[in-house]
């Protein structure tokens, strides 16, 4: 039935998979659905009157008023963010760091399979579950333009589709690279946490204090903007670094997981 | 002395440190193949965080192990096709079938199936077909040692692999050590069981915070302490030590008890028995058990 574990991971995790597709779908192609009335109401003229901080938080508000623009700004420049960022934390934790607290881990270590192989297997399967999730939501949104008969480029929904699969995976490696490293779900939550709500400030006030503007190169979403995409190609600097971020921490874990005890063995 | 060979389990002088606790004390012992051999110990004694180290769940702090003349730590992997391990207290995946646990665990052993095991399955009365969540322990344990067996290892390593079974499974359970012992397998396995290790183990290792006490043949351990003699006093009785000339071992008192092991119960025990203000006598046949308390009494003393 599941040759490896990565077979088997992504077979634990299909309602997990079922669940996410069907919140991205609510939330995202809901949210693609009421750009009729949104655009017919007027508002966004009155978001023109909101403080500069607040508009920072809501992305270009010049792309509001077309179907792309709303879609990549209000859509997932920003609730995206909302429903991937809990999914990759949960999914990083899950599959960083669960199987080890509850004991599980033995069965699969008793077995002829080392410890960097089921790190591996386990963070591809972690990859290929958050951009099916990702995939199901830009589909949707793609449906939803049809529906609406609001005409979307393929290209841009390709490149929000690359951008929100390498910001998850970001999110995602950071959570699941630190579980594995240390073995302490208290770590593998606290740092990504604190790093998105950084992000989250740094985002929405770094134009306007000074001393965060340096600052705001350390913020995840200064790599993850989908509005910027609706005119212009895509930065490789900003996906080379969410490559990084979604690297290195497995790259560290794959040298600490293999050395350290694990952690529920120990009495 | 035993042909290196013969070594399946060879552990030198290994220390275990978690920060400033020290679980394991500077070990050393060996089992050799074809054994069954027991690892007794009171709880806290050391004896999962052995078995961990050697399944390179954890690692030593100073000190080496080797199982089938390969460290358990940089040979691991490899190790671990000739191994199968059970744990008491085993987490399973729960959402699983115990078919469908059973098949993944072939898999990653490079077996295609269980077939060899479909008639012990049968045997054991396993419950293939629910979710692993759904079962009770003893049955989950089944699935357990089913998992354990894949592959015919060449040496089983069980942690407390009784816990949960009733005592029918239990009897079956040892049925299949013997078997894989008559095999030329060998197996080790903890217990804090005393007649469990007595029932099924051709040697035991005792254990006691985190120190190595004796390793001992169970045939040679039980016929050379014949017989376990308690006496029982009235509360004012003096109670004297037995002469020397009887050459007591263990001997253990309480304000109304004196009990003691002794090789033969002849006539100059009698007669020293006779002798004294005694209210109740009882000879029988030593247990691991009073040699298992003795042992870690006099471990005690000589620690004090």
């Amino acid at each position: 039935m599941f040759a490896n574990v990565f077979l088997k991971t992504i077979y634990e995790k299909r309602w997990f998979i079922f669940g996410w597709g069907l919140g991205a779908i609510g939330l995202l192609a809901l949210t693609a659905a009421f750009f009729p009335t949104f655009r017919d109401s007027g508002l966004d003229k009155v978001m023109g009157s909101i403080p500069p901080a607040l508009k920072n938080m809501m992305g270009e508000l010049a792309e509001y008023t077309t179907f792309p623009g709303y879609v990549a700004s209000a859509v997932f420049g920003l609730r995206a963010q909302m429903l991937f960022v809990p999914l990759a934390i949960i999914l990083g934790i899950s599959l960083g760091i669960s199987e080890e607290a509850n004991g599980r881990i033995y069965q699969l270590l008793a077995q002829p399979i080392s410890r960097r192989s089921v790190l591996i297997q386990k963070f591809f399967a972690g990859l290929t579950i958050s951009a099916l999730v990702v995939a199901v939501s830009v589909v949707a949104v793609g449906a939803v333009a049809v529906l609406v008969n609001e005409p979307i480029p393929y290209e841009l929904l390709g490149k929000i589709a690359l951008m929100t699969t390498l910001f998850t995976w970001a999110v995602f490696s950071v959570t699941f690279g630190l579980g594995k490293a240390f073995g302490r779900k208290s770590i593998a939550l606290f740092v990504p946490l604190v790093w998105v709500m950084f992000s989250v400030l740094s985002d929405a006030f770094s134009a306007q204090v000074d001393w965060l503007k340096n600052a705001d190169y350390a913020s995840l979403f200064r790599y993850y903007r989908t509005s910027a995409l609706v005119h212009n190609p895509l930065d490789w600097t900003h996906i080379a670094v969410l490559i990084g971020i979604a690297i290195i921490p497995v790259l560290c874990a794959l040298i600490l997981f293999a050395r350290r005890d694990l952690r529920e063995a120990s009495e | 002395m035993s042909k290196q060979s013969d070594i399946v389990i060879d552990v030198r002088n290994v220390t275990k440190k978690f920060g400033n606790f020290t679980a394991l004390d500077d070990i050393s012992f060996q089992v050799r193949r074809g054994q069954i051999h027991g690892f007794l110990g009171p709880n806290g004694a050391g004896k999962s965080t052995t078995i961990k180290l050697l399944m390179d769940f954890i690692r030593a702090t100073k000190g080496s192990a080797t199982i089938l003349g390969k460290d358990v730590t940089s040979d691991s992997v490899d190790i671990k096709r000739d191994i199968g391990y059970l744990a008491g207290d085993m987490e399973l995946y729960d959402n699983l079938t115990g078919d469908q646990y059973l098949r993944y665990m072939a898999r990653l052993r490079g077996e295609r199936d269980y077939e060899h095991l479909k008639k012990f399955a049968d045997d054991l009365e396993a419950t293939l077909n629910r979710k692993l969540g759904m079962l009770s322990r003893g049955n989950k344990q089944k699935i357990a040692l089913l998992a354990a067996l894949i592959g015919d290892p060449d040496l089983l390593v069980l942690d407390e692999p009784t816990t949960g079974l009733d005592p029918l499974m239990q009897q079956k359970f040892y049925k299949v050590l013997r078997e894989h012992s008559r095999r030329g397998k060998t197996v080790f396995m903890s217990s804090h069981i005393l007649g469990e290790v007595q029932e099924v183990c051709d040697q035991v290792t005792f254990m006691k915070h985190g120190r190595i006490i004796e390793t001992v043949d169970v045939d040679r351990l039980l016929s050379a302490t014949k017989r376990h003699v308690v006496l029982e006093f009235d509360s004012r009785a003096t109670i004297l030590d037995p002469p020397a000339k009887l050459a007591i071992q263990r001997l253990r008192r309480t304000k109304t008890q004196l009990s003691f092991d002794v090789e033969v119960a002849d006539r100059t025990l009698m007669r020293w028995i006779a002798s004294q203000d005694v209210a109740n006598v009882t000879i029988s046949e030593a247990t691991l058990d009073s040699v298992f308390l003795g042992m870690y009494e006099e471990e005690t003393h000589d620690v004090r």
